[in-house]
């Protein structure tokens, strides 16, 4: 395939944002390509534990809850479809999510939060105990008190929803280019016009920036933080009752899931070691890191100790100063359109796409995307924590 | 921080354990088995070559004497013991049977041996395929006879020596086939086995192996020049035992995690991490020896382990580069013996180039 010289619209990112986007605007017509600078889901997308969790974090704020609610909800009614939509199976499963309390004073939060979360309209949160909690997963160890237990949450095999919208994508005449690097988006006169890459120039009309933790090195105006998590997956287990899982263990957010499909049960976040911006980027592990992740196996769950840990990785995800991706035109500069800022893609990137699609081709998204308008942090100096990892992070929101 | 951590306990490992031990440095030898010597304890068969180089003294042998000097010398063993990891700055994730441990080293020699090739054919998946190697394995360590009546692919030195020793332990070997037209390894060991009667196939491979749960029967048939087979000469044989010594590659993982560079040489196995002439690769501090560093044999590892040790001595000022260099002479000198002849002299130009590539990039 040649590489072009111009198109309608270029997506900056072959993550899930990206070609969930892309193929949304393919599939109305508009002429995409698709740039990534490594290869599809090379980033947060395929080093992630697939969850689909509609409500993370556990603020006590009804705005902030609704904001993220009103979308994920809407997510998981897509994902219901979307397989036979895409003529592609991503082994979404829809097992439940848990977010557990390992300490008496979770619980009694937990206790306050969910009657709080059902007031505003959350009515799916259901609360269980610490037996109703080993009744629905009886591999938790006695660490547990109880959780907040989300039957429509579950997990999905990312690579494949990845690739899944990038055939789809295809279809609909979209190109995609790999190992492509956006080296700059070119503006003139307030108008962005293209892009330059390690491949070549490319004019466009559009240009949208879906590139996640990497977005803000090219638009900068928008401070979006990169956060590196880490994770390890054990080998396949049989019949395993696990659920996607979050959970705080030494203070420290811990995260899980299985792909019921393989067995694998996946885990991370524990012993992540805090580093400074650039450091985020890095995609090594040390030692420690896996040591820690590997520890909750024997934490959180009994009977665990002897399954082999078949892989271990780093990945880059994004964070912003609420917790909300940034998704809007970018101010000052025509033709130039940010989807990034995702901390939480598998509950969001599917709807983002189509409401993105909405909004560029019919100039009205079904649901309003102004709780994402990028205007919020636009050229907005955020004091971030010098050296940080996901809780230093959540702290710094009060969204633990 | 520890000195000298080696992963492998095999004869690359131990001699390297062994050759910085005996000048003061302090080491610990781990392996991931209830005892060390890696392959030797299988070979139960005399080596070849010089007296220098133990001719005609069998492997397990080979593999006491080492144990015991080591043990002399004070060489702390950890058995049954996983290294998960090599980490930047020498950082090293070990498990013990009880444990998670991290530790650092100030320099690690990777002696992790290597890993037999499979063959993909109709039915390798069943009970009754299995390389040479874990035939030998079961057979001379844990002394289980493994099949009654067996084919062999492959006639390298791995596939002919297990051929003979499984007829040694009262199997019949019905087949050997090779897909060359001519046999691959020493022609003294085929000799062997002919003389015992097994007929050695060249230009011939296995179509597929057949049984309900387990192998009851193979099909072998013959093939041409372009390694295609030629229809109408299948044959079914009654086997419950297929071998496969269809090569060995290095064992290398851990190299790849700790960021050595490597280059892709077929005869050596495949992927190579180049190594300078004291068996350091291009990760400082990080050593190789055996067939990690290219396929070779258990004599060619002894003396590349010694070379790591020697080197590893000098560069913690142990001894001094002269006494170093003198030590180091006489197990280059042992290699370029080993490596003549039609069997080695292939190597050493391989070796070579592995030098060179490893010393352009240096001078850089």
């Amino acid at each position: 395939m040649n590489f072009p010289k111009s198109t309608d619209v270029i997506i900056i990112g072959g993550g899930l944002v990206g070609c969930s986007v892309g193929y949304q605007l393919a599939k109305r017509g508009r002429d995409v390509i698709i740039l990534e600078m490594r290869n599809l889901a090379s980033g947060a997308s395929g080093r992630n534990g697939g969850m689909v969790t509609q409500l993370d974090g556990r603020d006590k704020n009804k705005e902030a809850i609704l904001n993220r609610l009103n979308y994920t909800r809407e997510n998981n009614k897509m994902l219901a479809g979307l397989a036979e939509e895409l003529s592609y199976d991503f082994e979404y499963n829809r097992c439940g999510g848990i977010d557990i309390a390992c300490s008496e004073e979770e619980w009694e939060y937990f206790k306050k939060l969910v009657p709080f979360q059902k007031e505003v309209g959350d009515e799916e949160v259901i609360l269980v105990d610490k037996q109703q909690l080993k009744d629905l997963c009886s591999l938790l160890s006695d660490i547990v008190w109880g959780a907040r237990y989300r039957p429509t949450d579950g997990t999905l095999n990312p690579f494949k929803l990845n690739i899944g919208f990038a055939l789809a994508a295809k279809k609909y005449k979209a190109k995609v280019f790999t190992e492509t690097k956006i080296e700059k988006i070119v503006i003139k006169h307030g108008t962005a016009i293209g892009v330059e890459t390690n491949n070549g120039y490319i004019q466009a009309n559009l240009i949208i920036n879906a590139a996640n933790a990497w977005a803000p090195l090219l638009i900068p105006e928008i401070d979006i933080l990169p956060l590196r998590q880490v994770a390890v997956v054990t080998e396949r287990i049989p019949e395993l009752p696990v659920y996607s899982f979050e959970a705080i263990i030494d203070r420290q957010v811990i995260f899980g899931s299985t792909q019921q499909k393989s067995g694998n049960l996946l885990v991370g976040g524990l012993g992540t070691q805090a580093r400074k911006r650039e450091d985020h980027y890095k995609e090594d592990l040390s030692p420690y890191e896996i040591e820690g992740s590997t520890a909750i196996f024997n934490i959180l769950f009994k009977g665990l100790g002897d399954v082999n840990i078949i892989r271990s990785w780093a990945g880059t995800m994004a964070f912003t100063a609420d917790g909300l991706p940034c998704i809007g035109p970018i101010p000052q500069i025509q033709g130039l359109y940010i989807v990034a800022g995702f901390s939480n893609g598998m509950a969001f990137a599917p709807i983002i796409g189509k409401l993105v699609a909405e909004d560029l081709t019919q100039g009205k998204p079904s649901i309003t995307l102004k709780p994402f308008n990028p205007e919020r942090f636009y050229n907005k100096k955020i004091s971030w924590p010098d050296s940080y990892n996901y809780t230093v992070l959540a702290e710094f929101l009060e969204r633990k | 921080m520890e000195e000298v951590m080696v992963v492998g306990g095999g004869p690359a490992g131990l001699c390297a354990a062994i050759e910085s031990a005996r000048y003061g440095v302090k080491v610990i030898l781990i392996d991931e088995n209830d005892m060390p010597g890696g392959q030797l304890f299988k070979q139960i068969h005399r080596f070849f070559g010089s007296a220098q180089h133990r001719a005609g003294i069998r492997g397990y042998d080979i593999g006491n004497s080492l144990l015991s000097e080591s043990e002399k010398l004070g060489v702390r063993v950890l058995l049954n013991t996983v290294v998960w990891g090599i980490f930047q700055d020498n950082f090293l994730g070990i498990k013990t049977e009880k444990e998670t441990k991290i530790l650092q080293a100030k320099k690690i020699v990777v002696g992790t041996g290597a890993l037999e090739n499979p063959l993909a054919f109709p039915g390798w998946t069943l009970p009754g395929v299995m390389g040479a190697g874990a035939a030998q394995t079961m057979m001379n360590i844990q002394r289980v006879l493994p099949g009654k009546r067996i084919l062999m692919i492959g006639s390298g030195n791995v596939g002919l020596i297990v051929s003979y020793q499984l007829l040694q332990a009262g199997a019949k070997v019905v087949a050997l086939v090779e897909a060359l037209p001519k046999i691959s390894g020493y022609l003294v060991h085929a000799a062997k086995i002919s003389r015992a009667g097994v007929q050695i196939l060249t230009s011939h491979t296995i179509v597929k192996a057949d049984g309900k749960g387990e192998v009851k029967k193979a099909v072998i048939a013959k093939i041409d020049e372009n390694f295609k087979m030629i229809k109408g000469t299948e044959k079914e044989i009654k086997v419950d035992l297929v071998c496969i010594a269809v090569g060995l590659r290095p064992l290398d993982e851990l190299c790849w995690m700790a960021g050595c560079q490597f280059t892709y040489i077929p005869s050596l196995g495949g992927f190579i991490p180049l190594h300078s002439r004291d068996m350091e690769t291009t990760v400082s501090g990080i050593y190789v020896a055996g067939d990690v560093s290219g396929i070779e044999e258990a004599s060619t590892a002894i003396e590349e382990g010694k070379l790591a040790g020697i080197a590893i001595a000098e560069s913690l000022g142990y001894i001094s580069k002269k006494e170093a260099e003198e030590k180091k002479e006489l197990s280059w000198e042992s290699l370029r013996e080993l490596r003549l002849g039609s069997f080695g002299e292939g190597r050493q130009k391989t070796k070579d180039l592995i030098l060179k590539q490893y010393n352009s990039l240096h001078k850089m």
